[in-house]
């Protein structure tokens, strides 16, 4: 009796559940769906939801040019400043990690707020430096840019993964008369490997989905994706749904398939590395 | 001893990057605020002392932007919590394919704003947004959810709400994991209410957990540009014209770099102010002396 | 040998010297052009630039690449802007809104062309052969003076479009004159005697939801869109929005007649489609060509689509007439509309000027001049639009040139971003129902707008 109201009761749950998902996910289907869609499906009305696909908004958008370039800047800003960020970062985080350092709490406090400010904060001095600098729209100063971007992040994290390491086989080392530098290389970074990857997966996400410095400080050779997409949107024709479309599901697909790598590490990552599971 | 010596030169190039590439930039910022300076218009920034601050104390629109934006994180964060929690305490339950489901649904977090903006801009149409089309053949009316000025700020705080409501939803499914079983166990031995139980069991184990995600969703509330800057660029009107959007505005439309600085050191206190309270309120991990 | 060797590399050397030297003297330049995005005029410019290649490499002996780079009108003053303050040579040639004239020359980022249309016969002649209000309005800064920084890239101003096929429609003529009791007005003659309170029965006799409404005008917040519209009613109804000695806002722009000017114009909101207090160029464009709508009160630039099979459902269904007029209490009928348009600005930091002049002169040419005409574009230059030639070309051509003589452009002060801010801030939120009173509406845009020019020391 109990038992077939259980069932009944599992059931919905169940249900309640596919529905759920469906309505997170949905947004993105539609756009994804849209991508793949003819104009006039785009604008029909009642909505299609079943059509033939078609690859000719993305042939389209190649074809309206400034595709390939914010494509290619995004990818090579994010890999190289996640990477510039990693290498200067982790020297650090071991020495906090691992050393006595005075003001290390301030360091990591300093650190944090950083990244807390506003974007719209930070991007005044960002403007006005790179003006004297003479690097706005430079490729150099973008990746730099968002190097600066990444430390807080990176610091945190990594900070926090050599926390969990087991102290032992460092002091070991270090006591038998290895130098810091040895221990980094040949006894923390080989225990470190998938959190490094998280955290360089993390990080390449936040810098591709960064908006507002890339807007106020690109020009169309440094222009990365986001900032097309929102320039992009309209031609003589009304907005470009074609295009948009287009751009930003090639834009999002990478973040989706990140997700289920980054699935076990999602809190962590999301809080700074200041919840741990 | 030698690792004393190397330890400097290890933290040493972060901090002089850090230092360089933004210290020295937000500490200028603090300097201008002192100044009338137009970098569009050039010529020599003059020293006018607190008037910047001032005039930003006294114009009346500074403090409806304040209201505008504390009313966007107050509906954004209350709503996430509530709805995060619920989801929560669903998926803690037995529900088979949770492994499959749960990545679908974390998506929106890690979407960039940007696109969700844009693309929401799409959904929300009046004529051919796909909402408008089930609300028209449901009930037989459209509502214009970018144009109406009473209707902008609750689709933008839906966006927000979808992109973020998954993030209070993890923090809360690790907060519950925490709960250790046993507890349960004898809760369900000694016949304890439901409230009990969540009241004296699941609650205080994630309390700290919350705390935490409330304050991080405040703190990126209060910095939310892309969503808005895509969708309605502050309007209709200013319904929603938040600070960092007047920002943007004072800076890099108007010019006016020296009362913008005033109004970005504003900001950055009250960002300052929010860390501080977030590493109060980290748990200590238990590795930790 | 070695020497033999020696002499061979000396003269390969030499000659490697000399075709690096010839290929030098062919010099290549790219030019680049930031433009409006989803603006056909700008778009235009850029798709003829393949002509300007063409010329350059017969005539002036190098060869050029145009680049175009789009920002929607939204964004583009703040992208053209921050390459000035940045002192970025990201663009050569901008095509700058004319109300940004003040501002991008009292930082000194474009320069001052004067020298440069002494000099040059071809662009002398072409300004003199300007009216001069398209000369205020596209190239002086400040108001009145002599000083010029920009060449018009395209003339614009205010029409209606309407859709001749109903009007036509001896079933809708017999209708309307039974209900209203006079006839629909057909000819472009007709419509140049219309008033608004007449036009007005028009478009309510069309509004026919859901599938037909009979009007559509800009209402949104972004960039200048309600701002325009709103202007133009302003001066139409005979107000004003600013003294131009004193700059008072206080009592000119607040003036009774302006209100109930503000007020009838968002009252028109109830002849037109949903979504229709958030239409921008783009959607009033969209709803015209899309049959949405009987009539649309945009831009004389846009005709290019709406005129347009592959993307307009009415291409051939449309007229373009001038917009109504107010009728003053002496009985003339008043019609000052907001001119549209952009200049040409050069650039201070364009390491190509001297290309850049070579283009504008290019672009002034009659034959240059004649095939934009013929491509769609509205060209100010007099020899070519006060032509009969002309006027017939395109179905909005001679409502474009009718409406030049009255129209009126606003502020170029340098602060004109942060007054076009307040009042498309107070307008849309009059229009979106966040504000119930169009009197408070214009009062707090005069407020606003003065504390801005007080500040700047502009109030006298």
């Amino acid at each position: 009796m109990s038992a077939t109201k259980q069932a009944k009761k599992s059931r919905l749950r169940q249900i309640i559940a596919v529905v759920i998902t469906f309505g997170y996910f949905s947004p993105i289907l539609w756009l994804i769906m849209t991508a793949f869609k003819k104009r006039i499906d785009i604008f029909a009305i009642p909505p299609k939801f079943f059509f033939v696909p078609t690859l000719d908004n993305f042939r389209y958008s190649v074809g309206r040019g400034m595709f390939w370039g914010p494509l290619i800047n995004s990818l090579v800003m994010s890999v190289l400043a996640v990477c510039l960020a990693i290498v200067i970062t982790i020297f650090a985080a071991y020495a906090i990690s691992r050393f006595r350092v005075p003001a290390s709490k301030f360091i990591m406090f300093l650190v944090l707020s950083l990244r807390m400010m506003p974007p719209a904060v930070v991007v005044i001095p960002m403007f006005l430096m790179y003006r004297l600098l003479g690097m706005v729209n430079t490729h150099v100063g973008m990746v730099l840019l968002y190097t600066m971007f990444s430390i807080p992040f990176t610091l945190w994290m990594l900070k926090g993964f050599i926390d969990e390491l087991p102290r032992q086989f460092d002091d070991a080392a270090l006591a038998d008369g290895a130098n810091p530098l040895q221990v980094l290389k040949d006894i923390i970074l080989p225990q470190l490997g998938p959190a490094l990857a998280t955290v360089i997966i993390f990080n390449m996400i936040f810098v591709w989905n960064e908006f507002l410095f890339s807007y106020i400080l690109t020009g169309p050779e440094t222009r990365t994706m986001p900032v097309q997409i929102a320039m992009g949107i309209y031609t003589d024709k009304g907005v470009d749904w074609e295009y948009v479309s287009a751009l930003s599901t090639i834009y999002v697909l990478p973040v989706l398939a990140a997700i289920y790598v980054l699935q076990n590490n999602l809190l962590r990552g999301m809080t700074f590395g200041t919840i741990r599971r | 001893m030698f690792s004393q010596r190397i330890k400097w030169w290890f933290i040493t190039p972060m901090l002089v990057f850090l230092f360089l590439w933004n210290v020295l930039p937000l500490l200028w910022v603090v300097g201008l605020s002192f100044y009338n300076y137009s970098v569009l218009k050039g010529g020599t920034p003059r020293f006018v002392g607190f008037l910047n601050y001032l005039l930003l104390h006294m114009d009346p629109y500074m403090w409806e932007r304040f209201r505008t934006t504390f009313l966007f994180v107050l509906l954004a964060v209350a709503l996430e919590l509530v709805i995060g929690f619920v989801l929560g305490f669903f998926f803690n339950q037995k529900i088979k394919g949770k492994k499959y489901m749960l990545p679908l649904i974390f998506v929106p977090m890690i979407v960039a704003p940007v696109a969700a903006g844009v693309f929401f801009r799409f959904i929300y149409d009046p004529h051919w947004g796909i909402i408008n089309y089930f609300l028209n053949t449901l009930f037989g009316f459209r509502l214009e959810f970018l144009e109406d000025a009473a209707l902008a700020m609750p689709a933008v705080v839906a966006v927000d709400v979808w992109m973020w409501s998954p993030f209070m939803m993890l923090m809360c499914l690790a907060g519950l994991q925490a709960v250790p079983k046993h507890l349960y166990e004898a809760a369900e031995i000694d016949r304890l209410s439901w409230w009990t139980q969540f009241r004296y069991i699941v609650l205080p184990h994630i309390k700290p957990v919350l705390v935490l995600a409330v304050l991080l969703r405040t703190i990126d509330a209060f910095k939310i540009f892309d969503i808005i800057f895509v969708m309605t660029g502050g309007g209709p009107g200013s319904a929603t014209e938040v600070l960092p959007m007047t920002l943007y505005r004072n800076a890099f439309l108007f010019w006016r770099t020296g009362s913008a600085s005033a109004l970005a050191v504003v900001l950055l206190l009250i960002a300052v102010a929010f860390t501080s309270l977030y590493l109060l309120l980290i748990p200590r991990p238990r590795t930790e002396g | 040998m070695t020497r033999k060797l020696f002499g061979l590399v000396l003269i390969l050397a030499l000659m490697l010297g000399l075709a690096v030297s010839v290929d030098a003297q062919k010099k290549h330049v790219t030019l680049s052009i930031l433009g409006i995005g989803g603006w056909t005029p700008s778009e235009l410019a850029v798709k003829m630039a393949p002509l300007f290649s063409e010329y350059a490499e017969k005539n002036l002996g190098y060869t050029v690449d145009i680049v175009g780079d789009w920002a929607p009108f939204t964004s583009l003053y703040e992208k053209a802007a921050s390459a000035f303050a940045a002192k970025s040579d990201a663009y050569d040639i901008i095509i700058s809104d004319s109300q940004w004239l003040g501002a991008f020359a009292e930082g000194g980022h474009i320069i001052q062309l004067n020298e440069i249309i002494e000099s040059e016969p071809l662009l002398k002649k072409a300004v003199e052969d300007m009216y001069e209000t398209h000369r205020a309005a596209y190239m002086t800064y400040p108001d009145g003076s002599d000083k010029w920084w920009g060449l018009p890239q395209e003339g614009d101003d205010l029409v209606l479009y309407v859709r001749k096929d109903l009007l036509n429609d001896p079933k809708e003529q017999t209708a309307f004159k039974e209900k209203y009791g006079f006839d629909l007005p057909t000819t472009y003659e007709d419509f140049a005697e219309l008033d608004w309170e007449t036009f007005e029965k028009v478009i309510e006799f069309f509004t026919r939801p859901p599938h037909l409404y009979g009007f559509a005008g800009e209402y949104a917040k972004e960039y200048d869109f309600i701002s325009d519209h709103v202007m133009s009613m302003f001066w139409t109804w005979g107000g004003d929005i600013i003294d131009v000695k004193t700059n008072r806002v206080q009592g000119i722009l607040n003036s009774d007649v302006n209100n109930e000017a503000l007020e009838y114009y968002v009252d028109l909101l109830k002849y037109q489609p949903p979504g229709a207090v958030s239409f921008g160029i783009d959607q009033v464009i969209n709803a015209m060509a899309q049959g949405q709508v009987f009539s649309a009160l945009t831009w004389a630039a846009v005709g290019a689509p709406i005129f347009d099979p592959n993307l307009s459902r009415v291409a051939d269904d449309v007229m373009v007439v001038q917009p109504p007029g107010k009728r003053m209490p002496d009985g003339t009928l008043n019609r000052i509309y907001c001119l549209g348009g952009q200049p040409w600005v050069i650039s201070a930091y364009s390491k190509h000027k001297k290309e850049a002049i070579d283009f504008l002169k290019w672009w002034y040419l009659p034959e240059t001049q004649w095939e934009f005409a013929r491509r769609g574009g509205n060209p100010v230059v007099r020899s070519v639009i006060d032509t009969k030639e002309f006027q017939e070309m395109n179905p909005w051509n001679k409502a474009y040139v009718d409406m030049i003589h009255t129209g009126r452009d606003f502020w170029h002060l340098p602060c004109y971003a942060e007054l076009l801010l307040i009042q498309q801030e107070e307008w849309t939120a009059y229009a979106s129902g966040a504000n119930k009173d169009a009197k408070t509406a214009n009062d707090s845009v005069a407020r606003r707008q003065e504390l801005v020019l007080m500040r700047e020391g502009l109030l006298k």
